[in-house]
């Protein structure tokens, strides 16, 4: 089930706090649990096994290394299970096809592909629970004894299929005593709908520019449409994407949780650095917690920094889809965070002007090689933007996006940060945003183009 | 105070989950012009395929309270956006309205693949192939600026001259100033029709007959399905021609008619319908009595419809097949019967998505 629905909005929400709140305390996270399974099967029936594959191996897992504390041996083996098991489940399922086209490309074989569907937000869910085993582990935390709150956990709904990505630890308390109060409610409600409307009405409406972009391809594409065209996927994934994530914030804090922030106004930067602490936050967070700094971090000489470096950048690149462009992808930023850190960022406190131009060429540029799979494809859109194709689509693209691109580049700025701050403001604010609810439910109910963006992660 | 919109946003939720709840459910939408989804029936093997959340899905969509206020509030949005395109049809000067497409689907290459093989099958046949192209490549003056709509016509060119289809498109460029297309609909007029007669005609080697001599009608506030999809707002309605000649019997699907124009039609919101009345896998016209009939046969799309009737001057027999709805052997039909002409003609947007052209091969 995706939010940016009738079904979703209209019936399921209304339906789960509903039951959440008539529901005594004891056994919310049972209802919590079984409406998480609803939303989960909704799409793909089948995949709720692997659902409580999850919530079970990891459960075995934890609770083995808390009983066995004092067996450092027999705590390692439980922890190499879940981990072969989470990773095993992600590979399966996500990167099985990847490693087979490979293998044909290498030695010209003919195996045939699976082409399994994606479990939905798997990416996530594994990752959640490898690192909760993990945390057992490290005596950060204590297992979970109750398979009911454990499994609420792992399938939370709001978080499930889109980030951000919650760690065991930061909800613990939240899981076992949840207060909403009426302030808090209205919080949610506030980041639901701001939420909703970035997806349904910016991130959908401009994405409709980058479609038609890709579908002229670079043969026909002007220098300038093709530009244009980056700037609006650039724009779509992010509006969709902390579309999502305010989304899930949102209905947290309606049911007495506390998810982490996970973006930040990334489109402000003046570096790569500096836009990688503002985009998908956790992601960036779980991959320093449980990736680079295990390996050593920083502290081991830069040689094996920059080898960690890699690491995590290869492996970034490879957890947003499984195929070459994404690797691509994945290194282009470690090339650019590594020359940052070296020379860049020195030269860039003194001439904030070349480090926004730099950021967004950079940034551009970035999310040609994340949006075009097909690697010939990407060269020659690339070569379009540098070498000068004339054409007038751009003017139609202006003709018909202008609006909604200043709308995007508005909102991608903290503007209505700032003016909440302006007592009178707030009514204004309220009003609109009622505004933006009617007609995002005219959008939704009238849904010719509603894409859903994670089917790769 | 400061908690009133989560309580007036609970208020709306609740209130839409009842009004939803208790309103009565539509089988069709006279304002969509579509039928709409209905409460599916469950069983084990849709649920487990996904068939059944989704058609749960598409109920709930398509029978949400308002809906009719909620779609024409969108189409309201997107005009008042000054967007020059919705759901799909690009709004062009002077009330054109035109299906957007900025590439060619990849059916259109199999269906050229079906179309030389069908013409290499029956070589020995007297056989034409046309195919039209839409108002947005005859009228592409007309479209938004800069819009990067397909080239229809250099398309369709590069195949005649591959393929030996015959030209008309050529003819209809030439004479574009005598409205060959409707602007709220994806069919040309009575007078695109007939210039297309006329050069299938020439072709054949015979005679068209003049327009004026056929006896043209018309009808009053047409508005087609262009118009439906994109609702531009104060739209003029259009006049649509016909004629109806004298004919023995036309037998439809199961039913007989003594006229090639569905009276009914004319009258109700779908007037193009009126030709032939409407689409059917396999029709015949018995135009008059004669011991040994001249037969054609006309392999089309809802083009013909309108270019049909023309036909009637020079054929005793017309035997219409349109793909999307025939389910028998086209091989049997040809080789069975003593067709002077075979006549392929399909529209291009039609052609290019149609995936019935592979039934020729049957």
């Amino acid at each position: 089930m995706v939010f940016s629905s009738v079904l979703f909005v209209f019936k399921f929400l209304p339906i789960a706090l509903l039951l959440l709140f008539l529901t005594p305390k004891r056994h919310r996270n049972a209802v919590l649990l079984a409406l998480s399974l609803i939303f989960y099967a909704w799409g793909e029936v089948k995949y709720i096994s692997i659902m409580f594959a999850s919530i079970f191996i990891d459960y075995f897992c934890s609770n083995g290394i808390e009983n066995h504390r004092d067996d450092k041996k027999r705590t390692r083996v439980y922890l190499s299970i879940s981990i072969l098991m989470n990773l095993g489940l992600l590979f399966f399922f996500k990167y099985s096809d990847f490693v087979i086209r490979s293998i044909n490309l290498l030695f010209q074989s003919d195996l045939p592909l699976l082409n399994l569907t994606l479990p939905l937000g798997i990416s996530f869910y594994t990752f959640q629970t490898m690192s909760y085993t993990f945390d057992v582990y490290r005596g950060n935390l204590k297992a979970e004894r109750n398979i009911i709150d454990f499994g609420a956990f792992v399938c939370l709904f709001p978080q499930l299929i889109a980030g951000p990505i919650v760690t065991y630890g930061q909800i613990a308390k939240e899981l076992k005593e949840r207060v909403v109060t009426w302030a808090k409610f209205n919080d949610g409600v506030m980041l639901f709908l701001a939420g909703l409307a970035s997806k349904v009405l910016l991130a959908n409406n401009i994405g409709m520019l980058w479609d038609d972009v890709l579908l002229l391809g670079p043969q026909r594409i002007s220098t300038l449409g093709a530009w244009l065209g980056l700037v609006a996927f650039g724009m779509q994934i992010y509006f969709d994407f902390s579309g999502y994530s305010l989304m899930a914030i949102g209905m947290g804090k309606m049911m007495g949780f506390e998810f982490p922030q996970n973006f930040n106004y990334p489109y402000i930067s003046k570096s790569m650095t500096e836009f990688w602490s503002r985009w998908h936050m956790t992601l960036g967070t779980w991959f320093r917690d449980y990736v680079y700094i295990p390996l050593g971090g920083n502290r081991k000489g830069i040689k094996t920094q920059l080898r960690n470096l890699f690491i995590v950048w290869f492996l970034t690149g490879l957890w947003h889809g499984a195929d070459y462009n994404f690797v691509l992808w994945g290194l282009y930023f470690f090339v650019l965070l590594t020359l940052e850190k070296l020379v860049l960022l020195k030269y860039f406190k003194n001439h904030p002007a070349v480090a926004r131009s730099y950021f967004i060429v950079g940034i551009l540029i970035g999310w040609a090689i994340f949006a075009i799979p097909d690697l010939s494809l990407l060269g020659s859109y690339l070569l379009v933007l540098f070498r000068f194709n004339p054409g007038l689509d751009w003017v139609y693209f202006l003709r018909n996006y202008a609006l909604i691109l200043v709308l995007c580049i508005v909102f991608s700025m903290p503007i209505i940060n700032r003016l909440k701050k302006i007592r009178w403001m707030n009514p204004l604010l309220n009003l609109g945003m009622s505004i933006a609810f009617v007609i995002v439910v005219a959008y939704l109910v009238d849904s010719t183009y509603n894409p859903f963006l994670y089917f790769r992660f | 105070m400061k908690t009133l919109p989560s309580k007036l946003f609970l208020l709306v939720l609740a209130a839409l989950f009842i009004a939803d709840s208790v309103k009565p459910v539509r089988a069709f939408s006279d304002f969509e012009k579509r039928a709409l989804a209905q409460f599916p029936r469950f069983d084990l093997s849709s649920l487990i395929d996904n068939d059944y959340t989704k058609d749960l899905e598409s109920y709930i969509n398509d029978q949400f309270f308002g809906r009719d206020f909620w779609v024409s509030l969108k189409s309201s949005i997107e005009t008042g956006l000054g967007k020059s395109e919705n759901n799909g049809i690009l709004l062009g000067s002077d009330h054109y309205l035109f299906e957007k497409n900025f590439t060619l689907p990849q059916q259109a290459i199999l269906n050229i693949g079906y179309l030389k093989e069908f013409k290499e099958l029956y070589a020995d046949f007297p056989l034409t192939i046309l195919l039209t192209p839409n108002s947005d490549a005859v009228y592409s003056e007309k479209l938004p600026v800069g819009t990067p709509q397909f080239d229809q016509i250099a398309q369709i060119k590069q195949w005649e001259d591959e393929l030996g289809f015959l030209n008309v498109s050529d003819k209809l460029v030439q004479q574009k100033d005598s409205s060959l297309y409707y602007l709220s609909d994806h069919h040309w007029t009575l007078d695109g029709a007939y210039l297309a007669y006329q050069a299938v005609m020439e072709s054949w080697g015979l005679i068209p007959m003049d327009l004026d001599s056929f006896d043209v009608k018309e009808v009053e506030g047409f508005l087609g399905t262009y118009y439906n999809k994109a609702r531009p707002k104060d739209y003029p309605s259009e006049t649509l021609g016909y004629i109806d000649p004298q004919i023995v019997s036309y037998l439809a699907g199961d039913k007989i008619h003594d006229s090639l124009i569905d009276k009914d039609a004319l009258g109700s919101s779908d007037k193009y319908g009126a030709f032939l009345h409407g689409n059917h896998g396999y029709a015949q016209i018995i135009v008059r009595e004669t011991l040994i009939p001249n037969r054609i046969l006309v392999i089309k799309d809802s083009y013909a419809n309108s270019l049909i009737p023309f036909l009637t001057s020079h054929f005793d027999v017309i035997d219409v097949v349109d793909l999307r709805h025939f389910n028998g052997s086209l091989k049997t039909l040809i080789t069975g019967s003593d067709y002077k002409q075979i006549l392929y003609l399909q529209n291009f947007n039609q052609f290019s998505l149609d995936v019935n052209v592979a039934k020729l091969r049957y």
